[in-house]
């Protein structure tokens, strides 16, 4: 199950005494060897394709670097590589945080509470857990942070 | 408005002078747009590109916003940025388009407007 915290103010993120990846940017040039799921997310988000650890192909079909992958991907694939860890999703467009919702089934995420529901871009299907509840539809948990119970 | 006039993936930003905040979506050539522009020499007197990593390596983004006349400025995520003085974008926003790349709707200078950017192979296109 995706374990997410949610948090009104980023400035306390680092309050919260996480094991935590705060730069994505950063972690994933230390990734090495991704696994499918990752692939799938390149594909889902930057609609690109793996090739190596090194390169993708855009989605104009065009072979470039993979740090040229979107901010958002590269969070989304730390979710997926570093399991043990709590990644920062503050730098996440709301489709890349949709993607991470409905794709990735373990691992642990920070969301900065914005005031926008997540849209159910790719998928309304979850299982996640928030504050110790259990969330199986996206509707249910962007009521659920919206009331802020 | 603000045209790079480029023959290969050019760029078009068809806004007035202000303040704009890209939509909260990913992947949709914000990064991109600020690549290109810091990396073409020949927008340098027209164009501000800054980004997280500029700050570290101890760029003034205040002082060079203040003391320059740029048509364009793009702030690159701007959620991991420190010390940028709102009352200098607000200055700044009266001659200059001012694109921001932030999430976190708490950092919104007053008056921001959304805007919208499109890429495609040619190019990439910002509008409202």
């Amino acid at each position: 199950m995706l374990n997410i915290k949610v948090i009104e103010d980023k400035k306390h993120i680092k309050d919260l005494g996480l094991d935590l990846i705060d730069d994505c940017e950063v972690s994933f040039k230390y990734i090495k060897g991704i696994s499918e799921k990752s692939k799938d997310l390149i594909k889902l988000i930057d609609k690109a394709d793996y090739v190596d650890d090194k390169t993708i192909t855009d989605r104009f079909g065009d072979k470039t670097f993979i740090d040229n992958l979107s901010t958002g991907c590269k969070t989304a694939i730390c979710v997926v590589e570093y399991p043990d860890k709590w990644i920062n999703t503050l730098e996440c467009g709301l489709n890349a945080l949709n993607a991470i919702l409905t794709t990735c089934d373990e691992g642990n995420i920070i969301i900065l509470d914005t005031g926008w529901d997540i849209p159910q871009t790719f998928g309304s299907k979850i299982s996640v857990c928030v504050d110790g509840k259990e969330f199986k539809k996206i509707s249910d948990m962007n009521e659920y942070i919206r009331e802020g119970e | 408005m603000f045209n790079a006039g480029r023959t290969i993936f050019n760029i078009n930003i068809k806004l007035n002078p202000g303040i704009y905040v890209f939509d909260d979506e990913s992947a949709t050539g914000k990064t991109r747009l600020y690549k290109e522009l810091k990396d073409d020499s020949s927008l340098y007197n027209r164009v501000l590109a800054v980004n997280p990593a500029d700050l570290r390596l101890g760029v003034d983004v205040n002082t060079l916003i203040k003391n320059g006349n740029h048509e364009l400025i793009v702030l690159d995520r701007y959620d991991r940025m420190d010390g940028i003085d709102k009352d200098v974008l607000i200055n700044a926003s009266k001659h200059a388009i001012i694109l921001i790349d932030c999430k976190d709707t708490s950092d919104w200078v007053y008056g921001t407007d959304f805007c919208r950017i499109q890429m495609n192979r040619n190019g990439i296109e910002v509008y409202k």
